[in-house]
């Protein structure tokens, strides 16, 4: 692996000032989509977003969607195999070129779609109320855990299809994910056979269901390695991934 | 130096387009890179590169393997595809942008570019036509220093005063160290440029000599007769007359025809490496 400060700051340099105008656009339609909610609060009569609790759901869309929008786009040279051939050629190393798009997608424009929307809500909010007081326990950390898990994925996607990365990333994703989840219950089902009851030949009343023993085995076992998966390793190893899928890109 | 070992590569797994490819580049010469269409002039560029992989064999550049990406290497490189997308920037913008990417890259010297080739410094790139920004490109791609310059189809799209700014443009900005490779199908537009021809054909280098042995030992003449010459290897059909190539017995230089050499080569494909 290949890493210089100083080419991966001309980079960074380089991604901005030739994608300023897209930059531009996408900061401008956060901005014109929060003025438009508000706006249309307005002109139906609504007073909601007067109310801290209302911008919850608008920062979770806006995150979510937006955020994960960018990030579908955020390799739009390789739509072409000319874009291709030319974002490859760039004089920086592979892990350059993940780590510049990786930083302004995960981090710079998630850090500014918070902004917006904290910001604006702050100013129409009336009363002592914040938009993070409506955030329990670790709910904000499961939010973000999620966008993060999100992001992984569609990261790779990014790099992975030449174009309509949003839809096909999705649907893959979609498919990806419910047969992953068959396959580890499948498996679960095999290797602990005995921690379950019932069958599925049976009747509806008799269906297949963990024992006491196998919910026991579940809880203080399985998910809690299933959750220091997810918090800890999933995100990286999926950027890994992503750092791989950008080295074998050919054009 | 660029060298190409027993190279295969292939877009399909039922037809390589290279197979068993042996190339050697040395610095200090202008390459021309010929071939009928499909015949994989610019994925030999692509392969030089690093942006597609070979499936065997070696593609090294300056002894690194051009799969690896080394960024030292690729600073080094300068591709211009024939269909280089430029973006929505100044041209100021963009020299700011991809500039420092190019250690060697001299402001200067891309700005005397542009002049040469009348393009105003304070154009934005988007409101050029496909000739101006090619200009541009070239300008840049010159400018960079680099050791290695690839250009493919580099007069596409460019007017006949163009064509001659780019010569003046490349020679005056061609360095000793320089390996300048050109693939291209407007080969009168180089003739004067290219000092080594390199003709891609059924996946292999067919033919790979310098300009200067071709002046010696081929003699290209115009004639009214379709030449039954003895030492006539070659005739074709030019408007007013016939142009042959012939053995040059005394071996003083005259100029090669390129075009007419490639047909040549291409129609006696066994028998023309004889004569050298």
């Amino acid at each position: 692996m290949n890493f210089n400060i100083t080419r991966f700051g001309n980079l960074i340099k380089r991604d901005f000032i030739t994608h300023k105008k897209a930059l531009f656009y996408a900061m401008v339609s956060t901005i014109g989509f929060l003025v438009f909610i508000i706006l249309f609060a307005r002109i139906t009569g609504s007073e909601d977003f007067r109310h801290a609790s209302f911008w919850k759901p608008v920062y979770l869309g806006f995150l979510f969607v937006l955020g994960l929008s960018f990030t579908s786009v955020i390799f739009r040279e390789f739509k072409t195999p000319a874009g291709r051939v030319q974002f490859l050629s760039l004089p920086a190393s592979n892990l350059e070129k993940w780590a510049s798009r990786w930083l302004y997608s995960l981090f710079l424009f998630p850090m500014f779609i918070v902004l917006s929307v904290w910001i604006t809500s702050s100013m129409v909010v009336s009363g002592e109320s914040n938009l993070w007081d409506h955030f329990h326990g670790d709910e904000l950390f499961y939010i973000s855990l999620g966008f993060v898990l999100l992001h992984a994925s569609m990261f790779i996607y990014a790099i992975w299809f030449n174009n309509l990365v949003a839809f096909k990333g999705t649907i893959f994703g979609l498919v990806a994910t419910l047969a992953f989840a068959g396959i580890m219950a499948g498996l679960f089902w095999l290797i602990f056979n005995d921690l379950f009851e019932g069958s599925f030949r049976a009747g509806p009343s008799e269906y297949v269901s963990m024992n006491a023993e196998g919910q026991a085995f579940f809880k203080h076992k399985v998910q809690p390695v299933g959750e220091f998966l997810i918090k800890f390793f999933v995100a990286p190893y999926l950027w890994v991934v992503s750092y791989f899928k950008m080295k074998e890109k050919e054009a | 130096m660029i060298n190409l070992e027993k190279l295969h590569f292939s877009y399909s797994a039922k037809k390589s387009l290279f197979a068993d490819l042996d190339l050697e580049l040395k610095p200090g010469k202008v390459y021309g890179l010929l071939g009928k269409n499909g015949t994989g002039k610019s994925s030999l560029l692509k392969l030089i590169v690093g942006a597609i992989f070979a499936k065997k064999g070696n593609c090294m550049v300056n002894g690194v393997a051009s799969s690896d990406r080394d960024p030292n290497i690729l600073s080094e490189i300068f591709f211009l595809s024939e269909n280089y997308e430029t973006p929505a920037n100044s041209i100021k913008d963009f020299v700011s942008a991809n500039g420092p990417l190019y250690p060697k890259f001299d402001q200067k010297k891309f700005f005397s570019f542009l002049e040469i080739f009348e393009i105003d410094r304070d154009s934005n790139l988007e409101h050029l036509s496909y000739g101006q920004r090619k200009k541009v490109i070239i300008s840049f791609a010159i400018a960079t220093n680099v050791k290695y310059l690839l250009l493919d189809e580099p007069t596409n799209g460019l007017d006949i005063p163009s064509k001659s700014q780019f010569r003046k443009a490349l020679l005056s900005g061609f360095q000793e160290d320089q390996i300048v490779i050109i693939s291209t199908h407007q080969i009168r537009d180089l003739n004067q440029l290219i000092e080594s021809i390199i003709i891609i054909e059924d996946g292999k280098i067919l033919f790979h000599k310098d300009v200067f042995e071709l002046e010696e030992k081929l003699l290209f003449s115009k004639s009214l007769s379709d030449g039954n010459d003895a030492d006539v290897i070659y005739s074709e059909m030019v408007p007013g007359g016939y142009i042959h190539i012939r053995t040059n017995p005394n071996n003083e230089p005259s100029e090669v025809e390129l075009e007419v050499l490639f047909n040549a080569i291409i129609q006696n494909k066994t028998s023309f490496n004889q004569y050298f």
